[in-house]
């Protein structure tokens, strides 16, 4: 570099930090592929150890709830999987949103890879609600506000999930079932304050950013699950990804270069 | 009904869609590798006819 232009802002190399280049590296699917196949294992691992303490203490060394008994147990499943299922939600329509305007193909990529992924989390969370219902309110299943916009969750879900297949050209599925996801985002904070805005037979958030109202014996568990669900969810998002890359790139040099020598 | 009942119901059909969900790409990665492999074999085997 010359002294002139060292002086001259105009002809500098640009800034990049660590986090830009990192973003700008997940765009490209080979560097993408290498990438996820280091993370999935330490992220399977990670669940693994996270679930089997979380379980551990949710289950054998919390204390039975004085007003529910041992039924609350079956909350260190439900809450994780009724959070996953809202967060990957809004991360997929994030992700469809930044498709959609930039025209970024592992954003499309990622986003439909999240949606069976948060429709597994929506059933789970709905049916293991369902049977703590019948021990707490006498019925598995009520039409009150909580619930029903779940259940419309779990129909988004489905709703993005067919509209990517329904297309021959799948970029332009993953285009219009983005379209979709970011759209169905005013459903989540009609889940979140359903149980403010109508009376209903779900009680309302025992965790917020104020603080929590349950003991540390039953919150640490749940807080351990919810960080393995997380992982779960990571883990499951890359391994999918991956397969899409190598359905949608078979034909490409970079996937014969990353494929020499794996067993099948 | 026991609540343990309704525990062990809650539990296992979380373990039966999660792990399903778990399991399905793994299946679906290793059976797209084996397409991929078996197609850049059938590849190369044609140029090398050619």
């Amino acid at each position: 570099m010359t002294s002139e232009s060292a002086h001259n802002p105009a002809q500098r190399p640009p800034r990049t930090n660590a986090l830009m280049l990192f973003f700008h590296h997940l765009g490209s699917p080979p560097w993408f592929y290498a990438f996820a196949g280091k993370c999935v294992p330490v992220l399977w691992i990670l669940f693994a150890v996270l679930t089997v303490t979380g379980l551990y203490l949710g289950l054998f060394k919390a204390p039975p709830d004085y007003l529910q008994g041992e039924s609350f147990r079956i909350m260190y499943i439900h809450v994780p999987a009724a959070w996953m299922s809202m967060m990957i939600y809004a991360g997929m329509a994030v992700m469809g949103f930044i498709a959609l305007v930039w025209r970024i193909r592992m954003m499309e990529v990622l986003a439909m890879c999240s949606a069976p992924v948060g429709a597994a989390f929506t059933l789970a969370a709905l049916i293991s609600g369902s049977l703590w219902g019948k021990p707490t309110w006498g019925t598995y299943w009520v039409w009150d506000a909580r619930l029903t916009s779940e259940l419309v969750l779990l129909f988004l879900y489905l709703g993005v999930m067919a509209l990517y297949s329904a297309y021959d050209d799948q970029r332009k599925g993953a285009r219009a079932a983005c379209l979709l996801a970011v759209v169905g985002l005013v459903n989540l904070p009609i889940i979140h304050y359903s149980v403010k805005w109508w009376n209903t037979l779900h009680q309302d958030a025992s965790i917020g950013l104020s603080g929590s109202s349950i003991h540390p014996s039953m919150l640490w568990p749940l807080l351990i699950m919810a960080i393995a669900t997380k992982c779960f969810y990571l883990a499951n998002l890359l391994t999918r990804a991956r397969v899409m890359l190598l359905e949608q790139d078979g034909r490409k040099g970079w996937v014969r270069d990353a494929l020499a020598g794996v067993r099948g | 009904m026991d609540h343990f009942f309704f525990i062990w119901c809650a539990y296992g059909a979380a373990a039966i869609i999660l792990g399903w969900t778990a399991i399905s790409p793994v299946i679906s990665h290793r059976r797209a590798i084996r397409e991929q492999q078996a197609n850049s074999g059938a590849g190369n085997q044609h140029d090398a006819n050619a």
